[in-house]
């Protein structure tokens, strides 16, 4: 049995319980009617970009951007401060076969008329006795004589008688021969005891014969003397048999004489001297054949206003051929005085056969021409001297003063050491045009200033033509109605001081020294106008020639625009306004996330930049057809610029942050705008207003934060 | 049928999710039940002999959470019921409700066998086989946070998942105890347990957090280790990372390996219960105990999975993009690559040691009458670093064996409306009871045209009603039927010299 008080407690725990269980139910839910919406709006935050940019990240020192087949981008650390260079090779090459050919600049031809040649003298001598003579006597006087003979007596005089011819003996050295000089000497000796009073000597030529020039005539002629006359052969046809005829008196006699009849009498002599023949058949003594005897020059013509004063010849010959009509074998010796072939005057003897022609070569190896050494025209001339010797050796030949013999001569390619001169002003024009950058439309979008401060140009050449060449470039820059004139001052390129120096390396460059260079590009031209010229010895001819040009002279130059990033920029403005390609963004329909589930997005950028430069960018959605902005988004001074010191190299990186927001406005309107309008805005540091530098050192450390606040509506039945 | 079937199914789904705080029954602690010894071992029951048999004699289900109810996800709104995800809805006043560590801690117990009996005198022996399950999964709040508000609110400070925590053990528990009175007054129990774990998987989370600094950029660090004791492989790629693990269950395709998995599991360890009961007087009762002190070694099926992290996501660095060495995309797997692969997992197969949570309680009971006692019981639990506490006010009253019912309030859990109730009654030799730590005092019902209620239900809370707890912090029940034997107390048979005039009333 239980108790009563237990029973009471038991039953109130009961009823506890089943009020328990029966009451308070406090919320009925209905689930048919349950709603399927959810919503949530979480917000995110992720890091998404970092980084730490320098430039030598993208590029490393001598690195090498192909920008083209040709073109060259190449970054050069100088000191640190970033230059871009432009380079291109060989740009200007030319060698010396392209401005000059020494090919065949010497040539020469020329014929020589023999001319009259030397004759070996004659001689010879003939003598009447007295036996001789007194037979012409009258027989009286003849007979006085005999009885004299060999006796001391009066010798009676004579009248004059004329003796019996007498030839000489035929001269051995020529048969015959027209003389153009020369004389025939006759010397008469009285061997008599008696002085001839009367002597008349008529030589002829044994053939014809003729009478070779006058008689000769001597008055008296005392026993034992001799008397000498003598005819001059110019023009005078002489054979080589001489006929005396001689008709002699004595007026006087003489007393008490010796009369010898056999030992006495006269003797005549001839002796032909100083004989020169024009023609003949002759014996031709070893002799200078003297219309080879001179000195000639060899005129060069290596072009218009060229005038060369010495060549300095590695290797070639001088080509020649004589072609020889005389009748004698010759020899002949060239000499080039002013020509020295180590150290000596070149000379060369060719023997030349009669009628006969002689193709030969002379070496001007290591030769030095100096074609300066007429007085009259120090230039172009190479003087020559001819000697020429022949001789028929002993053998009669015929021969005429008109035989002639043609020598030519010629230099083929020669390899040349150098050549000194005066090489003309030859000149060429860099024909004036202009050059469209084609970049009208961007310039159109862009204000502000923009300056590059030492921006340059630079021709690197290496130069072995030691000749003044003198350029002038002109350019102009035009952007709309403006224009900046280069303003270049024309400029003589280095050149070797030859001969010691026979190549030089030098650079000839445009820069802010000595030009607007800076300026032109920092106006950002769309044109730019150009042309020039380059001219060699623009002084003219002042006579010095001093002008070198070397065997392998050439000039090589390659262009280099070198561009350092010295500069300042203010208020940079760049606008530009694209097709909005946002608006054609597929959306995925099946992606769980639409624009639409997005509150804001926002990306928070911060950034520690060593650049001194800033830039401000906005971004604005543009609806043409109401003209109105739809949305932007504004990202002024995302980055800032950086302090510098007086030399324009950063102090101290600036900080940053910078925070744009996309909003839901801005995802609505990307529908509503077919434009977008981007602005970008750059400026250096202190809005422009100091140089600054940008080294290779710099860099700018960023990170973005990507914040996201979604806001999801969707049904459970969706999912 | 197939409603009430999705009914039942709804309800112990409902019950599921409902995690209430956990309890150790504190509601059987003052009921004649021979299973108040797993409370207190000094604690007995008056019968002298009681058998109770496989799982009929003892289901216990507790299932705590902490933080959160019905009516915190689902509300009406008008004519509609809305989720915390409706646009109607203020998801702030959701996330107020999430703590720094929200914890689920489902326990089941099944009594295989039981055997308790007086050995002489006041020597009480008893012996348990149970099977238990026990799981605390601990959520840190800053994952729900940042599930639903996003990681914006961690800027500048650090999510700290260091709570994280999943502990599941599966065990038998073999205990063998007494409790005998020392003195007149004093009683003491010990049990001591051999239990042999089955399975287990133990997070030792050392360090788990990622910090979000003012940049947005992101640490994440991790220390923790899973041990692991199952038939299952771990894989690792050549990262050093998990690839896949695979449940082996060969060791299931014969009964005999069944049997063998389930009894010889080489992971041993040992347990042990305390506990002391002072009398003070015929009225005035204190007691005191420790419970689940103990520990399994695990042995077999071992894997140890330690992860190691610290990654800092600072985001891409684009060097190598604007290098042109590589794509934004390939990048980013790069990114994603690197993150898996900096938790570089090194696997072994080293033996651990898992701890048993426990308790601590200590209570006290007044007889207001011979059969009816109001008590107070203090139970601590200690899991790990977490300690909680509940304490119950409990009205009891105990006629004999024949029935033993109890009342009991528990603030527990931070909630202070727990109702408890418990009901033995005898028959013949037959005991069947039934307890629960909380009782739903106010309840919601979900309805809907889709549920066909049994009548006594449909009479209580309408047609096409399912009620529901309105308060999910604690579910608890235990029931059972034991054989009890021995249950008639023994009369006194010298009269007493003085008789107090109470007694007198009683009688």
């Amino acid at each position: 049995m239980i108790p009563l008080m237990e029973r009471k407690i038991i039953v109130f725990i009961l009823i506890v319980i089943l009020l328990a269980s029966a009451g308070c139910v406090k919320e009925t839910y209905d689930i048919d009617k349950f709603s399927k919406q959810v919503h949530l709006s979480p917000a995110f935050g992720l890091p998404v970009v970092r980084g730490r940019v320098t430039l030598s990240d993208f590029v490393e020192p001598s690195d090498t951007i192909i920008f083209d087949s040709d073109s060259v981008f190449v970054y050069a650390e100088a000191e640190n401060v970033i230059r871009f260079i432009f380079s291109k090779d060989s740009i200007i090459s030319f060698n010396l076969e392209d401005y000059y050919n020494f090919d065949d600049m010497l040539s020469y031809s020329k014929s020589f008329v023999v001319g009259e040649l030397n004759l070996g003298s004659f001689a010879d001598t003939i003598g009447f006795s007295l036996d001789e003579i007194s037979m012409k006597f009258p027989q009286a006087v003849r007979d006085a004589l005999v009885l004299l003979d060999k006796k001391t007596g009066d010798f009676p005089p004579f009248p004059a008688v004329t003796l019996d011819e007498k030839t000489y003996d035929s001269f051995t050295n020529f048969e015959y021969a027209t003389f153009s000089d020369g004389v025939i000497e006759i010397t008469v000796t009285n061997k008599l005891t008696i002085p001839i009073t009367d002597l008349n000597i008529q030589l002829y030529n044994a053939a014809g014969p003729t009478p070779v020039g006058d008689p000769f005539t001597f008055a008296s002629i005392n026993p034992g003397q001799s008397l000498s006359d003598s005819i001059d052969l110019e023009n005078v046809i002489l054979s080589n048999s001489i006929t005396a005829e001689v008709s002699i008196g004595a007026k006087l006699g003489a007393d008490n004489v010796f009369i010898d009849l056999e030992n006495s009498g006269i003797e005549i002599a001839i002796a032909g001297r100083d004989l020169k023949i024009k023609s003949g058949r002759v014996v031709i003594p070893v002799q200078k054949l003297t219309a080879f005897q001179q000195s000639d020059t060899i005129s060069l013509n290596p072009g218009t206003d060229v005038e060369i004063e010495m060549i300095k010849i590695l290797s070639d010959s001088l080509s020649y051929n004589i072609n020889s009509l005389i009748p004698i074998p010759a020899s002949f010796s060239f000499t080039m005085p002013s020509t020295l072939r180590d150290g000596i005057p070149i000379t060369e003897t060719i023997s030349v056969n009669l009628n006969s022609t002689v193709n030969t070569n002379i070496s001007f190896n290591n030769s030095t021409i100096d074609l300066g050494t007429i007085t009259t025209q120090p230039y172009n001339m190479l003087p020559i001297n001819y000697n020429v010797e022949g001789s028929s050796n002993g053998e009669m030949v015929n021969f005429n003063s008109t035989d002639e013999v043609s020598i030519e001569m010629e230099m083929l390619d020669p390899e040349i050491d150098y050549v000194k001169g005066y090489f003309g002003q030859y000149g060429d024009t860099i024909d004036t045009d202009t050059l469209d950058l084609e970049i009208e439309d961007v310039l159109q979008n862009i204000t502000g200033s923009f300056s590059l401060l030492n921006p340059s140009i630079s021709l690197n050449y290496q130069n072995s033509f030691a000749i003044p060449v003198e350029i002038d470039l002109d350019a102009v820059g035009y952007k709309g109605n403006d224009s900046v004139d280069i303003d270049l001052d024309p400029e003589i390129l280095g050149y070797p001081n030859a001969p010691s120096e026979r190549d030089v390396n030098d650079s000839y460059t445009i820069n802010s020294a000595n030009s607007q260079l800076p300026e032109l590009i920092s106006m950002l031209p769309g044109k730019i106008r150009f042309g020039g010229s380059a001219v060699m010895n623009p002084d003219g001819n002042t006579g010095s020639r001093d002008n070198y040009i070397f065997g392998n002279s050439r000039f090589l130059g390659d262009l280099e625009i070198e561009v350092p990033l010295e500069l300042r920029i203010n208020n940079l403005h760049f606008a530009d306004t694209v097709d909005n390609f946002m608006q054609d963004a597929e959306i995925d329909e099946e992606s769980p996330v639409t624009p639409e589930d997005v509150e804001y997005l926002r990306i928070q950028f911060t950034a520690e930049n060593g650049f001194p430069l800033g830039i401000s960018l906005t971004m604005s959605l543009y609806d043409s057809t109401s003209a109105s902005i739809k949305s932007t988004i504004d990202a002024t001074d995302i980055l800032e610029a950086a302090s510098v010191d007086s030399n324009g190299r950063v102090t101290e990186p600036a900080e940053c942050s910078t925070e744009l927001e996309i909003t839901s406005e801005f995802w609505d309107a990307i529908n509503d705008a077919d434009k977008i309008i981007f602005n970008i805005t750059l400026v250096t540091t202190d809005d422009g207003t100091k140089d600054v530098k940008i080294y290779s050192d710099y860099y700018i450390e960023y990170r973005a934060a990507l914040q996201v606040k979604a806001d999801i509506n969707a049904n459970l039945d969706d999912l | 049928m197939i409603r009430r079937i999705k009914y039942i199914f709804l309800l112990l789904l409902v019950v599921s999710v409902y995690d209430s705080h956990a309890q150790n029954s504190q509601v059987m602690y003052h009921m004649n039940l021979p299973q108040r010894h797993f409370l207190n071992p000094a604690l007995r029951s008056t019968n002298s002999v009681y058998i109770g048999l496989p799982v009929i004699s003892g289901i216990n289900l507790n299932i705590n959470n902490n933080f959160i109810n019905f009516s915190d996800v689902f509300m009406n709104s008008g004519d509609s019921v809305i989720s915390i995800l409706h646009p109607g809805y203020e998801l702030g006043d959701f996330i107020k409700k999430i703590k720094d560590v929200n914890a689920i801690e489902p326990q089941v117990m099944l009594q295989l066998f039981g055997l308790g009996f007086s050995a002489g005198g006041d020597l009480y022996v008893f012996l348990d086989i149970n099977e238990r399950v026990e799981a605390n999964i601990a959520l840190p709040g800053d994952i729900l946070r940042l599930g639903f508000l996003g990681n914006e609110q961690f800027v500048g400070n650090k999510m700290d998942l260091s709570s994280l925590r999943s502990d599941v053990m599966w065990y038998h528990e073999a205990g063998l105890g007494f409790s005998k009175n020392i003195t007149d007054r004093l009683r003491i129990g010990v049990k001591g347990k051999m239990l042999m774990g089955i399975a287990t998987v133990s997070v030792d989370n050392r360090s788990l957090g990622v910090t979000v600094n003012e940049d947005y950029t992101h640490i994440f660090d991790a220390d923790l280790t899973v041990n692991l004791s199952a038939p299952a492989t771990a894989y690792m790629n050549a990262e050093n990372t998990i690839d896949s693990v695979v449940f082996d269950d060969s060791a299931f395709d014969e009964t005999s390996g069944i049997i063998d998995y389930f009894l010889k599991t080489g992971n041993k360890g040992l347990g042990l219960d305390i506990g002391a009961e002072y009398t003070f007087s015929d009225r005035l009762r204190a007691s005191a105990s420790i419970t689940d002190l103990g520990f399994i070694k695990w042995k077999r099926d071992i894997t140890n999975l330690k992860a190691e992290s610290r990654f800092e996501f600072s985001g891409l660095d684009m060097l190598e993009v604007y290098n042109g060495t590589i794509t934004f995309d390939s990048l980013a797997n790069e990114m994603l690559d690197s993150l898996s692969n900096s938790f570089s997992v090194a696997r072994d197969n080293t033996p651990f040691t898992t701890y048993l949570p426990f308790g601590v309680s200590v209570g006290g009971s007044y007889n207001l009458t011979k059969n009816f006692s109001v008590g107070v019981l203090s139970y601590t639990r200690f899991i790990g670093k977490q300690v909680k506490e509940a304490l119950t006010l409990s009205a009891n009253v105990n006629l004999g064996n024949a029935l033993s019912t109890t009342l009991a309030y528990t603030a527990a859990n931070h909630r202070y409306d727990n109702l408890g109730f418990g009901l033995a009654f005898r028959g013949g030799w037959f005991q069947f009871y039934f307890l629960a730590d909380r009782i739903p005092v106010t309840w919601n019902t979900i309805k809907s045209e889709d549920f066909e209620t049994p009548k006594p239900v449909s009479m209580i809370f309408g047609d096409n009603s399912i009620p529901i707890p309105s308060s999910w912090n604690t579910i608890h029940f235990r029931f059972g039927m034991n054989f009890a034997f021995g249950n008639n107390v023994k009369k006194k048979a010298d009269k007493p010299m003085v008789v107090v005039q109470q007694e007198l009333e009683e009688k």
